[in-house]
């Protein structure tokens, strides 16, 4: 190993880290599904690293196993982030196989096996949460924001005192709205985006870098 | 399968190779193969972008459309700013602020689903193979995991003593 790749790795580099105000955190993309997590993780790392995170697809639960991506920094000129970002399943509270079947034409079997995993993957995003520095909480711009999933994440995440960040999705959509978004949420910082063209997430980035470079103490959930 | 000109639409029949001399029609040297060929009239078609592109085109060289000019010179700086241009004001239009809530109803909308749910010790209800109900709030409260499928409980250990000396702690 090189001294200088020795030196950035070191305990030290952590140290003149903590001096300097400067964080390695880990950020966790969280949601509900097909509100386009790995959509933007995709579109975070293609602007950072030219690498992507996974598939996405129309057909909710496409992202059934949380990734994590390590070492990405993110700058906006003056500061700079740097961070682990996971890319976690979407969260539900109800998963139907039928819903696979009817609405997007799977097979049954493939639809119970993905109605299996997704609930799996449900229990696993909730997991991450233990390991997780700031969360980039993604919600349909398109869709009424006050849905069970949304207020209960929210309640739980305030909870425990873990940073976060609305990114109101979609908003290349006909019927956006992240107005409402934003009044559902006022005690959090919303970033209306469209991860799909790319629109708005200059700003996105600079407001992760200003709210996750802060020093939080975590609480337990309860 | 037959072979269409790329220009005029022109087609040639299965196994010829005529077109190897340029089509006779236009002289056009570049052709595709095809299960089903396009109407002469409308020999290819466009894709979206390109119509955008071509509109942005037109909209900016308003001597286009009068047909006095027939050539037309962007540079790719120039397009990929009108291209932006034109998403911007899209996304703005779009994008108009609605109403916002007021803070009573804001609260009205939240207590909805703020309120406990009855208190079952499942977190996760097999209703039917491939249909299943989550309790997210116990889950992530760290409730332990406990399954029940057709009245059996089944109870993930490690969840429960992680909860267990949570509550020590």
């Amino acid at each position: 190993m090189g001294l200088f790749k020795r030196v950035r790795e070191s305990k030290f580099s952590l140290m003149m880290q903590r001096v300097f105000g400067k964080r390695h955190a880990k950020i966790g993309i969280y949601g509900p599904p097909n509100v386009g997590k790995t959509t933007l993780a995709n579109r975070i790392l293609r602007d950072w690293t030219g690498d992507i995170m996974g598939s996405v697809s129309e057909i909710p639960h496409e992202t059934r196993r949380a990734k994590c991506v390590t070492n990405i920094k993110i700058n906006n000129g003056g500061s700079s982030l740097n961070m682990d970002l996971v890319d976690t399943p979407g969260i539900a509270t109800k998963v139907d196989y039928k819903e696979f079947m009817n609405l997007y034409g799977l097979g049954k079997d493939e639809s119970r096996t993905r109605a299996k995993e997704a609930t799996e993957g449900v229990i696993e995003a909730i997991k991450w949460l233990d390991d997780i520095d700031g969360v980039v909480l993604v919600m349909d711009a398109t869709q009424d924001p006050f849905t069970q999933v949304n207020v209960t994440i929210i309640g739980n995440l305030e909870a425990r005192n873990l940073p976060v960040l609305i990114a109101a999705n979609k908003i290349d959509a006909e019927n956006a709205s992240p107005a409402t978004l934003k009044s559902a949420f006022p005690q959090h910082p919303v970033i209306p985006i469209s991860a799909l063209t790319g629109y708005n997430t200059e700003n996105l980035y600079s407001t992760m870098i200003k709210e996750f470079s802060k020093k939080h103490k975590k609480r337990g959930s309860r | 399968m037959p072979h269409q000109c790329l220009h005029c639409g022109y087609v040639f029949e299965d196994s010829t190779d005529k077109y190897l001399r340029g089509c006779p029609k236009c002289h056009g040297h570049r052709f595709f193969f095809t299960k089903q060929t396009t109407t002469p009239a409308a020999p290819i078609e466009t894709s979206d972008v390109s119509k955008k592109v071509m509109n942005l085109i037109i909209e900016k060289h308003e001597t286009l459309k009068n047909g006095e000019d027939k050539r037309v010179s962007l540079t790719p700086k120039e397009l990929r700013a009108l291209i932006e241009q034109k998403l911007e004001a899209s996304i703005k239009k779009k994008t108009m602020p609605t109403p916002a809530l007021t803070d009573e109803e804001r609260h009205t909308r939240l207590t909805q689903h703020t309120a406990d749910p009855a208190p079952h010790p499942e977190t996760i209800n097999i209703e039917q193979s491939g249909n299943y109900r989550i309790d997210l709030k116990g889950l992530l409260e760290k409730e332990p995991i406990v399954i029940q499928k057709d009245g059996i409980y089944t109870i993930h250990l490690p969840s429960a003593f992680q909860m267990l000396r949570k509550k020590h702690d």
